[in-house]
């Protein structure tokens, strides 16, 4: 179907109209095609959802068999790999434990987010180590080698995540004596060290949210083998026939990502645009965004737990705990109170996803 | 473990150093009992193959068999490279990348390649590049991108140390000499079907498929340590598509890895190592290779079917079989 | 049985056709290079005549190809990812940079088809357009950012095609004005901005 690009105020003298067919169209002026979509009533957007949906998501866990825990989420055309693998970190002599439990302490991540890419290598404390891969043919707009912008973007800012929330405790972390008997303060040995991958295997738009989850799913699902200090060897040892989960937290948090998309103001001044929010952006319409919003959000299923069915939006209690808005658009209270009910019913999906899973969040 | 220099772009784990588990294991007898499979040596491994599953490339495809995953990308015929290094070429460069995802083995990988991994990916261009119609994309790169996410390989027995009577035995037990080779034998030839679904899932013009094969020979284990060569070539015993354990009794000579074009019955790319017996003329190579010509041909079936994928789909979709022009006769099949 | 063939499948004898696209020769035999449905066209009449004066038969050659099935229902057409700019076909592309000598050019369209990755080109001055030749000036040709229509004349070095806008249905098709805003053609060298009327030079394609 031939699509007409033709002024809307019309002068005396007609321009001839100039017909393209609708993937040439797209493909000549994106900013325009993504416009004229949104300005249909109702909006809806070129991949045929409405501006507040966002995409069906599919969620396997541990089905690497290397890995000590892992999750494929697959979220329309955005697949990410994430598999976790723990590490010993034995504390050498003299070393002081306390400075890894600064992790728990630690209000904020600035330090942990600047000091692990720092000139020095990882800072204390960072235990638990996230990167995304990208360069894996994902896309064919990101060429393969080091990790580009956007890898060492998305592996700080989930690093960051990881350390705002708090995300594992470190009770499951630590490594004990062996010898000691439990009523006695037992001492600190070692630390497990979680290495987390992203691995992305197909790019289609809002990484970080399929990512996010898949570190969350994985770290759900992972089991580490029970570790002690060998007084005799003088190393840790684990043992192959009893493992452990991972505590996490106690009300998991999750990610929902907007796109800012400018169309014009439709009422009353010509001149003049406003942002329109879009769900769970692909990577079409992220290309078009003027800036992305991320809400980082808390949910409480309350009563309902279990039964999705039988959820209503206006039982779940929501906390927000950041928000993140790269950008300088104007942004109404009632548009981000929106956002934040998206990010609520999103993240009852999570939940509900998970414990189909058989991991009951705690 | 000797900490070294930060990755800057990426993020690093404590400057300490980790060491990856050591398990401590009281069984006495110490010796690792693998997993044997009820397969029987002429049958390969159920192979999963799908292609299309990645939008925003021109082809792709998933592989699974047993353990093994692996997601291929195909991107191009795209424009060469800006730099001046790179000189006009009448023909397409193909280019072939294997990396294993960090997770993927018992012992955790690095970030950048290591000399497998490129070694992995230059057999595999070998295999591919002369199947792939080349002079039709002049002045263009393809780009064949492999990410392996599981593999098989001893699991945490490599890092097991064996108690015994008081005492720990620190030396690992490794079940023989060429279970590497095995292991990376099964990964090529799970790369070569499954870049040969993803190229023809791109609609990039080939002369012919290329299917991966491999097969080892084992001998009893007296058969080696006793003299008579003759014994043990008697005893042999050929398994296609081998696990990483060896049969009960059984020692590894030789493994083969090829890739096979079932239609022209040409071989692409061969990799023999081991030990092959030249006292019988070539006979005990001939019959390792066509040993693995057979692997090959059982997984051109599923590859087959699996690079019909995306045409099918279309198919299905628009709802008809019948050709778009008249005169649409279906022509006799030879062969 | 499905009519769907893959590479390597044989389809008959070299003899009995002529090779199409999509289909090689190898030992006499037509084999399939593309996963695709066997198209088979027998072509008309006159070439026929032409084969009257060979003893065996009237019937002409066939062609023979392999095809892939387009699904042309859906609103968004496949872009083609395996095509590439040849010598003699029409592209679209985007100006990127312009000098005195050239207008540097991303290809995005191959014969009303996107490609599947953006290929650069080069218009050089003198083969903007077919008359007066050393009177033309690259500025007042192009300018960053306009879609032209052009023909690809070389496959040029390793990386550049060698595009020519020298025709009257070739040139700019599409064209913002310096203040940002769509401007239409008003004559073969003119373009006028639809909100403030201001005119630019261009070498513009006839509209049709």
């Amino acid at each position: 179907m031939p699509t007409l690009i033709r002024q809307p105020n019309s002068g005396e003298r007609q321009p001839p109209p100039l017909t393209f067919s609708t993937s040439l169209f797209r493909q000549i002026s994106p900013a325009l095609y993504l416009q004229r979509h949104l300005l249909n009533n109702p909006p809806t957007r070129p991949n045929g959802r409405n501006p507040s949906q966002c995409r069906d998501f599919t969620l396997t866990t541990n089905s690497l068999s290397h890995a000590h825990g892992s999750a494929v989420v697959r979220s329309g055309d955005t697949a990410v790999v994430c598999g976790i693998r723990g590490e010993i970190l034995t504390i050498a002599p003299g070393d002081d434990p306390s400075r890894f439990e600064s992790y728990n302490g630690s209000p904020t991540s600035a330090i942990h987010a600047c000091g692990s890419r720092g000139a020095g290598g990882a800072s204390w404390g960072g235990l638990v180590v996230p990167n995304v891969e990208l360069s894996t043919g994902c896309s064919k707009k990101y060429p393969l080698g080091p990790p580009g912008g956007l890898a060492q973007t998305l592996s700080d800012q989930l690093h960051e995540l990881v350390n705002v929330t708090k995300l594992v405790s470190l009770d499951s972390l630590r490594i004990y004596d062996g010898d000691n008997d439990t009523t006695s303060k037992m001492k600190i040995k070692g630390y497990w060290s979680l290495y987390i991958d992203v691995l992305c295997i197909s790019l289609d738009g809002n990484i970080l949210d399929a990512a996010w989850y898949a570190i969350v799913a994985a770290l759900k699902s992972s089991k580490l083998p029970f570790a002690s200090w060998n007084q005799i060897e003088e190393r840790v040892f684990c043992d192959p026939s009893r493992y452990h989960p991972i505590s996490l937290r106690q009300s998991l948090p999750f990610t929902t990502t907007f796109a800012l998309v400018p169309v014009p103001a439709s009422a009353g001044g010509e001149v003049g645009e406003v942002a329109l929010l879009l769900n769970d952006p692909d990577s079409y319409e992220e290309d078009e965004a003027c800036e992305i919003l991320t809400i980082l959000s808390t949910t409480d299923l309350g009563t309902a737990q279990g039964d999705f069915s039988q959820l209503s939006l206006g039982k779940l209690r929501t906390r927000v705990e950041k928000i993140e808005k790269r950008g300088g658009w104007k942004l109404g209270i009632s548009q981000i109170e929106d956002c934040t009910q998206l990010a609520a019913s999103k993240a009852a999906r999570y939940i509900h996803t998970l414990a189909k899973e058989q991991l009951t969040p705690m | 473990m000797a900490a070294k220099a930060p990755d800057r772009r990426r993020n690093n784990p404590p400057s300490h150093g980790t060491t990856p588990p050591v398990f401590l294991s009281s069984a006495s007898s110490g010796a690792v009992k693998p997993k044997q499979s009820s397969r029987p040596p002429n049958e390969i491994r159920k192979i999963f193959l799908r292609t299309g599953l990645i939008s925003s490339v021109t082809g792709s495809s998933f592989l699974e068999i047993a353990p093994l995953k692996l997601s291929i990308s195909v991107l191009g015929p795209r424009p060469l490279p800006r730099t001046s290094s790179t000189p006009f070429a009448a023909q397409a460069i193909l280019t072939t990348e294997v990396k294993f995802a960090p997770f993927a083995s018992t012992v955790r990988r690095g970030y950048v390649r290591d000399s497998s991994e490129r070694d992995l990916g230059s057999r595999l261009y070998q295999a591919l590049v002369g199947a792939i119609r080349r002079e039709l994309y002049p002045k263009s790169r393809i780009e064949v991108v492999v990410t392996i996410l599981d593999s098989e390989d001893e699991g945490d027995d490599v890092n097991t140390v064996y108690m015994e009577e008081g005492k720990t035995t620190v030396e690992t037990k490794f079940w023989d000499a060429g279970r590497s080779e095995r292991a990376l034998g099964v990964v090529l030839a799970g790369c070569i079907t499954a870049a040969s679904a993803a190229l023809a899932d791109a609609g990039i013009e080939m002369f012919d498929l290329v299917s991966g094969g491999v097969a080892t020979s084992f001998v009893d284990e007296v058969g080696l340590k006793g003299k008579g060569v003759g014994d043990a070539v008697s005893n042999k015993l050929y398994v296609r598509d081998p696990a990483i354990a060896p049969p009960e009794g059984k020692v590894p000579l030789a493994t083969c890895v090829l890739g096979y074009m079932a239609a022209r019955d040409e071989i692409s790319e061969l990799w023999i190592s081991g030990k092959v017996g030249t006292k019988n003329g070539t006979a005990e190579m001939d019959e390792l290779v066509d040993e693995a010509i057979a692997a090959a041909r059982s997984a051109r079936g599923v590859l087959n079917e699996a690079a019909k994928e995306r045409v099918q789909f279309i198919v299905d979709k628009t709802g008809t079989t019948e050709p778009l022009k008249e005169e649409s006769t279906d022509v006799q099949m030879t062969g | 049985m499905s009519s769907l063939v893959v590479p390597g499948q044989p389809l008959g004898s070299a003899s009995a056709y002529i090779p199409g696209p999509g289909v090689h020769i190898f030992n006499g035999q037509i084999i399939a290079s593309l996963v695709g449905q066997v198209v088979t066209t027998t072509p008309p009449s006159s070439s026929s005549s032409s084969s009257t004066n060979t003893t065996t038969t009237t019937t002409p050659t066939p062609t023979i190809s392999v095809q892939k099935p387009i699904l042309s229902t859906t609103a968004t057409e496949e872009p083609n990812a395996t095509l590439l700019p040849e010598v003699s076909s029409t592209v679209l592309c985007r100006i990127t940079r312009i000098n005195t000598r050239q207008a540097t050019a991303s290809i995005f369209s191959v014969n009303d088809h996107i490609c599947g990755d953006e290929f650069q080109g080069v218009i050089r001055v003198q083969d903007v357009r077919l008359t007066e030749v050393d009177k033309v000036k690259i500025f007042n040709s192009f300018r960053p950012g306009d879609i032209v229509r052009a023909r690809v004349i070389s496959l040029g070095d390793q990386s550049n095609y060698y595009l020519s806008t020298a025709g009257n249905e070739l040139g700019v098709i599409m064209a913002d004005s310096e203040m940002g805003d769509q401007m239409y053609p008003i004559n073969w060298r003119e373009m006028k901005s639809t909100r403030t009327g201001v005119v630019e030079e261009r070498k513009v394609a006839k509209p049709f």
